[in-house]
């Protein structure tokens, strides 16, 4: 997160070109797909970025890359850019920031539910609007299980969390019995 | 004391029955990098200047910086127990400190927690740390003394209610002895005090409680302690949190007095916070706001006008200079800010002079407004007479001949600093001063050997307080001295100073 700033810069000049090609789909499927993939595989993430090979040679491979995946020319170039300004070790922030830039631009914003179980389709749906009466926009809901929390739910739209779950609500109980000692 | 395990038991069965489920709906973001008392949160979009934010663990920091993507973040507590990536949480609330009148006889820290071991506060009032100081038309003229209970104080550079005076001078020469003494000095006043201790060791801090305790003071007074082991934010918000508690009284038509010990290290605490977050260093490295933090501290000391209660709170500021260095960046800026400076001095205090004041150096520019007639009275010449004699000894120093005049103003001069000792922990009530002042301003103790005359003054007064008490209700009552008093005390200086030359045996 520290590279908010350079990220931000490449996302913008990004979302400037992906406006005026009306490609928003495309190019955050394809950052998304790329920065799961320096997620998911270090190897890729290391060819990429690691200052002991050569430039060139880097380069070699994200063109194979680009060619496996079958990107778009405008991305392609993006990419390639990245490689040659040996910035492509922020990719997963530009990915998130872009993604964040189309969200505000269509009026969307991304959230997560966590739950102890997984949620049914009527309340996953009822969570959904209840966040997006909060916010105001339009919720693209993730939902995630972790048995941790005991029971309840917490929900995340950007910095707001709604936490109503039982283990944040027994470490309350214990700081209030604590706290009238 | 019995411990019964059923009441217990039963305490926390209320407790998990009254405990409110509701659902929690917080703003947080996360800690970017933490290091050096300061943290770097990313998120916490809509967070506003000097908002409380909440670590993990309770822990407390103070937004201070807001930038575009980040918010750089004092952090008021154990730092090693905050990690990257830590979620931090909104609060909604500017920083505040509980302020009111549960608060004297405390010792708290800078940001108003209890370090005393005497229980939870149970303070009504809560106060925000910084205020913007009362404006000009919510004030009023210093008019009415705050006795600091120094004879060379109250008599050269009287302090006013609502002054602030600075007291300035190297390290161990009597500074926080003269701002104890003017705590002391208030205990049969009206004055509630506040001891802002910054920076200093726990164990001076311990010295100076136990000194407040001794001598009843303790019963009005606040201590806020930011030690020098506490973390710089925490020393640099002590300061505000101190005003805030002065404040209260002040807002309610009371008194108050402040000391800060000392605003030297609070500004270098600053200055520590103010690196650490980049902003940029000026002169001695210092912020470029170091003035303006400590003029908009100082400006909140006041005196209110009649309609908002007539309430003032009176600061002494303290600024600990490097070998006497006063035209220092810091020493400057308060003296430029303040109304007036006492100016202590190594020479004067390794010669026995003590409080060790430079009579030429102090000023209060708030004058005579601050003093009774009375004082006026007595008072008025000895600033000048004392600046003659300071200049007549230097020459005399040569071992000339004099002439009588000259021997005349020399033996005076001798009697007033010499009557302008004091010894600590024993301010004076302005009655008191008022009748040495007399004495030795009128002549009454030329003839007297210098030696004697500590021994003359602590009789004086229990001889005055035996057989003319009326001479202290007079001065109380009427704060000046008019011809029937003037006879009255020449007569019983008179009367005493033969007495106490018989007992001495001098002619």
């Amino acid at each position: 997160m520290k590279n908010t700033v350079i990220a931000k810069r490449y996302a913008k000049a990004l979302f400037a070109v992906g406006k005026e090609g009306n490609a928003f789909a495309d190019f955050t499927k394809t950052l998304n797909a790329m920065s799961e993939l320096f997620a998911g595989m270090p190897e890729v993430a290391d060819a990429l970025t690691n200052p002991l090979y050569p430039v060139e040679a880097r380069e070699k491979v994200m063109e194979h890359l680009l060619t496996s995946m079958q990107v778009s020319q405008v991305l392609g170039n993006f990419f390639k850019l990245l490689v040659q300004k040996k910035r492509a070790n922020i990719l997963p922030d530009i990915a998130a920031v872009f993604q964040a830039m189309v969200d505000a631009d269509n009026n969307m914003c991304q959230g997560t539910v966590v739950s102890a179980m997984e949620l049914t389709p009527e309340l996953s749906a009822k969570v959904k609007a209840t966040l997006e009466k909060i916010t105001g926009k339009q919720v693209v809901l993730t939902s995630q299980v972790d048995p941790s929390i005991i029971g309840g739910i917490v929900a995340k739209v950007g910095d707001l969390v709604l936490d109503g779950s039982i283990k944040s609500q027994l470490a309350g109980l214990k700081e209030s019995i604590k706290g009238s000692e | 004391m019995q411990i019964k395990a059923e009441e217990i038991s039963q305490i926390i069965k209320g407790q998990i029955k009254d405990y409110e489920s509701k659902v929690d709906l917080s703003e947080t973001g996360t800690v970017i990098s933490v290091g050096d008392g300061i943290a770097r949160v990313y998120g916490v979009e809509k967070c506003m200047a000097m908002e409380l934010l909440e670590f993990p663990g309770g822990i407390l920091g103070i937004a201070l910086n807001l930038e575009a993507d980040n918010v750089g973040c004092a952090i008021l507590g154990d730092v090693r127990k905050i990690k990257e990536g830590d979620t931090v949480k909104r609060t909604g609330r500017i920083a505040e400190v509980p302020v009111g009148p549960e608060m004297e006889g405390r010792v708290v820290d800078g940001v108003g927690t209890p370090i005393d071991g005497q229980g939870p506060l149970n303070a009504k009032h809560s106060s925000k740390i910084e205020v913007l100081a009362p404006g000009v038309i919510a004030r009023k003229s210093v008019h009415e003394p705050c006795y600091t209970g120094a004879k060379a104080v109250d008599a050269m550079t009287p302090v006013g209610r609502g002054q602030r005076e600075l007291v300035i001078g190297d390290r161990q020469i009597g500074k926080t002895a003269l701002c104890v003494d003017a705590i002391i000095a208030q205990k049969y006043t009206d004055v509630h005090c506040v001891y802002v201790a910054i920076g200093q060791k726990k164990s001076t801090v311990a010295l100076v409680v136990e000194a407040l305790r001794k001598h009843g003071a303790m019963e009005y007074t606040t201590v806020v302690a930011a030690c020098a082991s506490d973390p710089a934010p925490m020393q640099y918000v002590a300061a505000f949190a101190g005003c805030a508690m002065g404040e209260y009284f002040r807002d309610n038509g009371q008194h108050a007095l402040i000391i800060y010990d000392d605003l030297s290290k609070q500004a270098v605490s600053y200055r520590e916070l103010s690196l650490l977050l980049r902003r940029p260093p000026g002169r001695e490295a210092y912020p470029g706001d170091i003035f303006f933090n400590h003029s908009r501290l100082l400006e909140r000391s006041c005196k209110v006008n009649d309609a908002l209660g007539a309430g003032s709170l009176t600061a002494l500021p303290i600024i600990e200079t490097q070998a006497g260095d006063v035209s220092a960046f810091i020493p400057t800026n308060v003296i430029s800010i303040t109304d007036g400076q006492v100016y202590l001095e190594p020479n004067l205090f390794f010669a026995g002079v003590r409080p060790a004041i430079n009579v030429g150096l102090s000023v209060s520019r708030v004058g005579g407004a601050a003093q009774v007639k009375a004082m006026k009275q007595v008072a008025g010449t000895l600033r000048l007479d004392l600046a003659q004699y300071r200049e007549l000894a230097a020459f005399a120093g040569f071992g000339s001949d004099l002439d009588a005049a000259t021997q005349a103003q020399l033996t005076r001069g001798a009697r007033l600093v010499e009557i302008l000792k004091q010894p600590q922990y024993q301010p004076l009530p302005m009655e008191k001063q008022i009748c040495i002042l007399f004495a030795g301003t009128r002549g009454y103790l030329d003839t007297l050997p210098v030696d004697s005359l500590a021994e003359y003054e602590q009789q004086l007064y229990a001889h005055i307080e035996k057989n003319q008490p009326s001479i202290y209700d007079d001065l109380k009552e009427k704060k000046a001295i008019d011809a029937a008093l003037e006879e009255k005390i020449r007569a019983t200086l008179q009367a005493f100073g033969e007495s106490f030359k018989a007992a001495k045996g001098l002619k």
